[in-house]
């Protein structure tokens, strides 16, 4: 009898134990979270995208072959796992089984792929589709060093000869010559798998239409107002105790342009996720310890001198620009000493970053003395563009008031950033506000991306930089392998756009995010804020 | 009431129009002395017109110039204290300083603007009230079009367009408000053309420019000095939504509008100084010159004795 009643009182604890557990597990399940974006991101289709608003999107709709994990290193996403050849010329990469494109989407509509499995021909289709001339996609040429690329750019063959399917479950990519970063380049967001199917049902839709295999599917988008998506059921991830990922119900982004509106929303919860202000920051950190998340992010905020217009065809009068401003005290005092001063280009957690570059120190009176020898003893007025947002006119008010201290009168004015970047690109602007994040984690992305002469333009080079022993250095350091090469390599190149000053350097970013306390598992991402991802983020509330 | 019409009637080639005007003011001085809030309007007004002139010698601080970089973190943003009566802001200017500069600014721009609206509304309204027909129906098509407008998004589309300038600013704000004042110019013009004072200078043979000018103007110059008045209070708005949005003047310039935007963001979290004050200045004068501006109506009205 005892006995009887003792496993009894067992198996009823069992059940509740086991129950316990269960609940436990669906206790993830569900909710919606709710997120908001500083401004309509301009675009969904992976090959048009250029900016972070896009990719944040883009993360959560399609996938890559791989990803960088928080530390910034590769790690496997749609490939399982790669072989790189000897010469470093050929990768071979092992794609995941089991990945399917959405099935529905917009309300259950269902798609024109009708949630087929990603084989090796989808990533061959998504390539060609990619760096083919008709869809001029601005970031194919980061991929250019795959084999074929001129040839098919030319017209002069129809397909990418370097990208293969070796079997439904094999893909295989041949470069023309070795480039390192290579692997890095493909976690960037517009290299991700799409289905054939429903780009070409919707042609120049496409992009209002977005199919991939992402954790969430695309719901709605209702321009400047608010992107919803949904979660798909058929997502190949599964969490450590085998449930299916991802486990909120949907996403929505709600687009709102203005910092202490979002701060409100955020305090009364109306948002899980915030971007903190400087005039709140303080606040922000002490009433929310433990989901106040910050990272030193790979990027540099500068503003770009054209060295093609006058007064900064001289380089006498660009080293003054950057001898006039004090960047550790305006860090300091305007933005609670959030960024850290940069004396150059390559941020600090990047590879190849030179702790000996000696930069611009503030020296007003050097700066005077270089005005002067260029012929601007009375200095000169300039006007400064920058595209409108609050933060980006403390810091521009107040260099500007250091800039009037050596006779430079700084006049400012703000465009949406639209206008903004497509006069920077086509070089309207003589003296503009910029800032560049890294694509992937490798100082090719700056150096030779962003001051290279062949990237002129809206590939990058806004400030229209030239210097035969730059170029000469950054392409050389493209081809090496050996890292340490490679490192002295952008290292000399880098002192040498630091003495040519085609930029004022100002910081590197920090990168951070703010969620409610009753989020979890959320991480924010080595390369920013914009790269987070809700495939196994849960609310408990 | 017929008493002055008859004056003006019979003297219509003397002297006579400008003694009805000398008794017009006088009358309209001392209705208005009966008005007290009509006179509380009128003293921020001159106080505020005093202010934007007197600028330089009210304040021992400069407007632009921006302490935080020699005096390090203890002024920026300070609360008011003996040395910054309101304050100062995130780079250590003296916001007191800034709101007596913002007076000058905000003065500059509505006069600039209150003038040409003015010279553009009483030349296109007395020409549609006077001469009516065709040339009346488009110029009232343009100003019924002008008001179908959203009148701030109009003014944003004209000034986001072209580089930001003080001149900018005010051409574009009276580009869109001259038409406030040429309805009335029309509306009274109207009715004043039917007046047999002009019928009888019509009827001698004067021309129609002399009679447009000699004639019909000294008699709506009233109406149009209380919609000018009450006008400044809009324009002032106007020119403080701008900047507060971010168009107009730009920074360092101190401007009332950018001051609230600016500070806007620091009001939850403690330091309200920054954004409270210039909207103080900014209800302020528009309450002033509402104020005056009603007490004005009902003073020059020769109705309401």
């Amino acid at each position: 009898m005892k006995k009887k009643l003792i496993s009894i009182i067992l198996t009823a604890v069992l059940i509740v134990g086991l129950s316990a557990a269960v609940m436990a597990e669906t206790d993830k399940y569900g909710g919606v979270w709710k997120d908001a974006l500083q401004s309509n991101p301009p675009q969904m289709d992976p090959a048009q995208s250029t900016d972070t608003k896009s990719a944040e999107m883009i993360y959560q709709l399609f996938e890559t072959l791989v990803e960088y994990d928080s530390e910034g290193n590769i790690k496997p996403l749609l490939a399982e796992s790669w072989d790189i050849s000897e010469d470093a010329q050929t990768y071979t990469f092992h794609l995941r089984k089991g990945v399917h494109f959405h099935a529905e989407t917009e309300g259950g509509t269902p798609t024109a792929n009708g949630g087929r499995e990603v084989t090796a021909e989808d990533w061959v289709w998504t390539f060609n589709h990619i760096t083919s001339p008709e869809t001029k996609s601005p970031r194919a040429y980061f991929i250019d060093m795959i084999k074929g690329y001129d040839a098919y750019r030319n017209g002069e063959t129809d397909k990418l000869a370097g990208v293969r399917a070796v079997d439904k479950y094999t893909l295989e990519v041949e470069l023309e010559k070795p480039f390192a970063p290579f692997l890095g380049t493909l976690a960037y967001n517009t290299f991700v798998v799409m289905p054939k199917e429903d780009v070409n049902k919707w042609g120049e839709d496409w992009n209002f239409h977005p199919v991939g295999t992402g954790a969430f599917k695309f719901e709605s988008w209702e321009q400047d107002s608010v992107v919803r998506m949904s979660r798909n059921d058929n997502y190949w991830m599964k969490d450590e105790d085998g449930n299916q990922l991802p486990y909120l119900e949907a996403l929505e982004f709600r687009i709102i342009p203005d910092y202490t509106m979002m701060w409100e929303e955020f305090q009364i919860g109306n948002i899980y996720q915030t971007y903190v202000d400087d005039p709140f920051y303080l606040d922000a950190k002490e009433n929310y310890p433990d989901t106040f998340f910050e990272l030193p992010q790979l990027g540099t905020y500068y503003y770009g001198m054209n060295v093609e217009k006058e007064p900064f065809d001289d380089k006498r009068v660009r080293q003054a620009m950057n001898y006039a401003i004090n960047r550790e005290m305006m860090i300091e005092l305007v933005q609670n000493g959030r960024n850290t001063p940069a004396k150059g280009i390559i941020p600090p957690t990047m590879f190849g970053y030179n702790e000996e570059l000696e930069g611009y120190s503030y020296n007003p009176d050097k700066a005077r003395a270089l005005l002067a020898e260029a012929g601007y003893q009375d200095g000169f007025e300039v006007t400064l563009q920058y595209n409108t947002s609050k933060g980006h006119k403390r810091v521009a008010e107040a260099l500007q008031a250091q800039y009037r201290q050596v006779g430079i009168d700084v006049k400012l004015q703000n465009l949406d950033w639209g206008s903004h970047l497509d006069s920077v690109e086509r070089g309207e602007a003589a003296f503009f506000r910029m800032g560049w994040v890294a694509d992937y984690n490798d100082p090719d992305n700056f150096l030779y991306v962003l001051l290279h002469s062949d990237n002129i333009g809206p590939e990058g080079n806004y400030a229209r930089f030239s210097n035969e022993r730059f170029d000469t250095l950054t392409e050389y350091a493209r081809l090496e392998t050996d890292p340490e090469k490679r490192k002295q390599a952008y290292q000399q190149a880098e002192k040498i756009a630091v003495e040519e000053a085609p930029w004022v350097f100002i910081y590197h970013y920090t990168t951070h995010s703010l969620v409610q306390p009753y989020v979890n598992n959320y991480e924010l991402p080595a390369f920013g804020q914009h790269a987070n991802l809700f495939r196994d983020v849960w609310i408990s509330k | 009431m017929s008493d002055k019409n008859l004056n003006k009637k019979s003297n219509l080639k003397s002297e006579g129009l400008k003694e009805t005007s000398d008794t017009l003011l006088k009358d309209s001085w001392r209705k208005l002395k009966r008005n007290k809030l009509a006179l509380v309007g009128m003293s921020i007004v001159i106080l505020f017109i005093i202010v934007a002139i007197l600028a330089p010698y009210l304040t021992p601080y400069d407007p632009v110039e921006q302490l935080i970089w020699t005096e390090g973190a203890a002024v920026k943003l300070a609360p008011p204290s003996a040395d910054h009566l309101f304050g100062t802001d995130l780079y250590g200017r003296d916001i007191l300083t800034r709101v007596i500069y913002g007076a000058r600014i905000s003065l500059q721009i509505s006069i600039a603007a209150m003038s040409i609206s003015v010279l553009i509304g009483i030349i296109l309204g007395t020409l549609a009230g006077y001469y009516g027909g065709i040339i009346d129906d488009i110029i009232s098509w343009i100003i019924n079009v002008l008001y179908a407008f959203p009148f701030l998004l109009f003014v944003i589309a004209i000034v986001a367009f072209f580089p930001p300038s003080l001149i900018l600013t005010f051409s574009a704000i009276s580009l869109v408000y001259w038409m406030s004042i040429a309805r009335v110019v029309r509306g009274q013009v109207l009715s004043i053309k039917e007046k047999e004072f002009v019928e009888a200078a019509r009827a001698l043979g004067v021309k129609d420019w002399k009679i447009m000018f000699k004639h019909i103007l000294p008699n709506i110059i009233a109406p149009v000095i209380v919609q000018a008045t009450l006008g400044m209070g809009s324009i002032i708005m106007i020119e403080a939504s701008l900047t507060y949005l971010g168009f107009g003047t730009q920074p360092p310039t101190p401007s009332w509008g950018y001051m609230i935007s600016a500070g806007q963001g620091y009001l939850a979290q403690g330091q309200w100084w920054w954004g409270v004050f210039p909207a103080i200045a900014i209800i302020l004068t528009v309450l002033g010159f509402n104020l005056f501006g009603d007490g004005l109506r009902d003073a020059l009205d020769p109705k309401s004795r």
